[in-house]
């Protein structure tokens, strides 16, 4: 504090206000009595602060202050309405900045008050109190600004996954198609005359394109759940099928290596779950495939239970035992990594890419559950599971494995006489179907793209069609598209057409059915799947009798002697009415409900034919639950009729 | 002498201090402060021969819990909406605030600026969002308060602005 201020601010103040003067010069208020509007007048003397401002530059008129401080503009007209009210006991501004002359900052604030009739504004100086303020805006700022980082990093990851993911998508039919074509030669190689050592040559052929075609698809999967692209089925199912059938897989492997295989379930496991059986049963096969290639003597087994740390009663627990190598402890965790084993020198030792184990970490944890290792080294690992699964009232209803009754071996030649147009650009993939179908009673045109399909199609009959997805001019989704166009503006029925892409993501099987085809073939095409998709939905549909008379009849008089393969194949037709069914597809549900209903007498089935009234009748009013009821009471019916 | 108050408005950190601090003093810091209330400086320039008195009032940075006060608005000629171009969303609010001010003061000139120009290589603002500011219509400048790139102009050209703009009158 200064020794005494140059000039009494006072004029005329008593001893003790001359104090009170001297005491106030270092404060931090300068206070004012409002004794008319815009004019206010010092109480006190004021601050050293408030000289400091007031002297950077002469006013015309200082009792308004606001020439002083412009800042008061915008709160001055509040303070008027608060001294009128008085309804709180102060009203405060919000900070405002003022620099000096010699650029020093001062933090103001200013602050009204009532004391009876008269009205007083004070002016702070409250630098320490912005500080504070200012700090925890800071603060706040930074945590705003880290926010937006991490939302835009995690932009810029989803863009590149969905990228990573397209391109993925796009290999996939760059190497399917060629795949394709290999797969075939090799079939249709193994299936002609060959001595013992170029039998051995087809093999070696077969069983690499194989697993070529294995890692592919390892590959997809992987990048479909990482971008989010792979949806779990929830359908009805046994776990007791599952896991017969995953031992029955595995069987063969574990046999060449002598090893021992068994199963146990709990006693108390719900028989019918709701869940993705096919994915269930590839987790077990990644783990089981993973256990034979670690282990070289012993035994390996797959333990169910309920999982001991949920109550609820499709929680599950699933153990894949083995007696193999064992995984050191600090390896434990790593393995489930994308591309990654124990021990790197164990690829060049035992093979593998290290994604089996990834991708079973994806699916259990999309099945709600998480997996595990137990393992002591060069004793043996437990592989451990959870998965949260529905539990379905539904009776038990197949006793035995009806699965392994609709792998039915086909015959190329028991096929019916059938026109089919095939439209592939390809035309590796144009030879390879006719020599697939060289040995049937199958007539085969070829067109090389849609708009050329389309031609033929408006000029004959085709019992089937064979549409390639991909093609120049007119790819197969738009040919699709204006076949059903057409058949509809000439009254003429739906001809079957099946997709072939080598796109395997489940969006080019939705593309392929909601343009109008009937089904979708992934290429590479194994020639039974072919034969079997063309004895299927040539069947089920009505040929009309003016355009191949002859072997028509010979069809329809071979029709009861076929009824064990037509139900093996509503399996098929079923899979198709549960995805029309999540995708309400009515068009589809339509189109399955018309061809039940028009092939079920005819087979021997007549409730087939009611089912597929009601689901006709249902799709067209797009009545879903009535198509649900429909669809499960079909199912219940046809695994029925499996069973026995 | 005319006098005008000039408003500069814009989300928090986008560098509205900074750009005031760059024209009137020609400095510029680093260190980021964030403005409470309002912070008054002045500066003098010629229009057409005649001296203007440009009053600029830094307001405190808009974020979650701050808003402008309609009544630190008041009485302005002109005002300038400041984004950076490192933080896109910054562009999006100046365009949402540049509705509410005009809401508030009528239709004034005003100049928008995406700032922070000398780290355009980690601009997040790209050219199409620059096209939109162009289909909006509005005048804008790229500036740098760092190394001052369009300081100067940006005040000159709203000053020349504002004062062909007859219908609002300096006190």
């Amino acid at each position: 504090m200064p020794d005494s201020p140059s000039t009494d601010p006072l004029g005329q103040a008593s001893e003790a206000s001359h104090a009170a003067a001297l005491l106030l010069y270092g404060m931090q208020f300068a206070v004012f009595e409002r004794d008319g509007p815009r004019h206010f007048t010092a109480v006190s003397a004021a601050p050293i602060w408030f000289e400091r401002l007031t002297e950077r530059e002469p006013a015309t008129d200082p009792t308004a202050l606001t020439e002083y401080f412009p800042a008061l503009e915008g709160f001055l007209p509040m303070a008027e309405e608060f001294w009128q009210t008085a309804s709180t006991q102060s009203l405060q501004s919000d900070f405002w900045t003022e620099a000096d002359a010699e650029g020093i900052e001062y933090h103001l604030l200013a602050i009204a008050v009532t004391a009876g009739p008269r009205h007083f504004l004070a002016i702070e100086r409250a630098d320490a109190t912005y500080i504070n303020h200012q700090q925890l805006q800071l603060y706040a700022h930074e945590m705003v600004i880290q926010c937006e980082t991490i939302t835009r990093l995690n932009r810029e990851v989803k863009r590149a996954t969905q990228a990573k993911s397209e391109f993925l998508a796009t290999m996939s039919h760059e190497i399917r198609t060629p795949l394709n074509a290999i797969l075939g030669m090799a079939d249709l190689l193994a299936e002609s005359h060959l001595d013992a050592d170029q039998q051995k040559y087809v093999d070696v052929f077969q069983r690499a394109g194989a697993n070529l075609l294995g890692l592919i698809n390892d590959i997809l999967d992987l990048s479909k759940v990482e971008a989010g692209h792979l949806e779990l089925e929830s359908v009805n199912f046994e776990l007791a099928e599952v896991i017969a059938r995953v031992l029955e897989l595995t069987r063969v492997k574990a046999t060449a290596k002598a090893l021992a295989l068994g199963s146990s379930l709990a006693e108390d496991l719900p028989p019918m779950l709701i869940g993705d059986p096919p994915r269930l049963r590839q987790i077990l096969i990644n783990l089981l495939g993973n256990a034979m290639k670690f282990t070289d003597a012993g035994r390996l087994d797959v333990e169910v239970s309920r999982d001991p740390e949920d109550e609820h009663a499709g929680a599950l627990l699933f153990r894949v035992r083995d007696t193999g190598i064992g995984i050191a402890s600090d390896k434990l965790d790593v393995i489930f990594e994308n591309f990654s084993q124990a021990d790197s020198s164990t690829t060049r030792k035992y093979g593998g890419t290290g994604l089996g184990l990834a991708i079973s970490r994806r699916l259990v944890e999309l099945m709600g559950g998480r997996i595990w290792v137990e393992s002591t080294l060069g004793q043996g690992s437990t592989f451990l599971f959870t998965v949260k699964l529905g539990v379905c009232d539904l009776p038990s209803l197949v006793a035995a494995s009806h699965e392994a009754a609709a792998r039915a071996v086909t015959t190329p030649t028991d096929l019916p006489v059938v026109h089919i147009l095939l439209a592939d650009d390809s035309e590796d993939n144009r030879f390879l179907i006719r020599e697939y179908l060289k040995r049937t009673p199958c007539n085969l045109e070829f067109a090389e793209n849609g708009e050329t399909a389309l031609g033929m199609m408006k000029f004959r009959h085709y019992d089937l069609v064979l549409m390639d997805a991909h093609m120049p001019v007119m790819d197969g989704y738009a040919a699709t598209c204006a076949i059903r166009t057409w058949e509809q503006q000439h009254g003429g029925r739906p001809v079957p057409i099946i997709a072939l892409t080598a796109d395997a993501f489940k969006e080019a099987v939705d593309q392929s059915l909601s343009a109008g085809c009937d089904a979708h073939l992934t290429k590479p095409i194994a020639k039974a799947t072919l034969v079997e998709a063309i004895r299927l939905h040539a069947l089920a549909c009505d040929q009309p009798p003016q355009s191949v008379p002859a072997p028509i009849a010979e069809a329809e008089s071979s029709l009861s002697a076929l009824a064990p393969r037509y139900l093996e194949n509503m399996g098929k037709q079923l899979e198709v009415l549960r995805l029309a069914e999540s995708l309400e597809d009515y068009g589809t549900i339509q189109r399955v409900g018309h061809n039940l209903h028009g092939t079920g007498a005819s087979f021997g089935f007549p409730r087939i034919t009611e089912f597929g009234i009601a689901l006709e009748q249902a799709a067209k009013d797009r009545a879903m639950s009535k198509i649900r009821t429909a669809i499960t009471e079909f199912e219940w019916y046809v695994q029925h009729l499996l069973a026995v | 002498m005319i006098q005008k108050k000039i408003c500069m408005v814009g989300s928090f950190g986008v560098g509205k201090t900074s750009l005031v601090a760059r024209y009137v003093k020609s400095i510029f810091s680093d260190k980021y402060f964030t403005t409470l209330g309002v912070k008054i400086d002045k500066k003098s320039l010629s229009v057409e021969g005649e001296e203007v008195n440009l009053m600029l009032w830094d307001l405190a940075g808009e974020d979650a819990l701050t808003q402008i006060k309609p009544m630190q608005l008041r009485g302005a000629s002109g005002y300038i909406l400041v984004s950076d171009g490192c933080r896109v969303s910054t562009l999006d609010a100046a365009i949402d605030l540049q509705s509410r001010v005009e809401a508030e003061l009528g239709s004034l000139p005003f100049t928008c600026v995406v700032n922070k120009v000398d780290l355009r290589d980690n601009w997040e603002v790209d050219d199409a969002a620059l096209d939109r500011l162009r289909t909006l219509g509005w005048s804008f400048l790229l500036t740098s308060a760092k190394s001052g790139v369009g300081v100067e102009a940006l005040f000159q050209s709203l000053a020349e602005r504002m004062v062909r703009e007859k219908k609002i009158d300096a006190r």
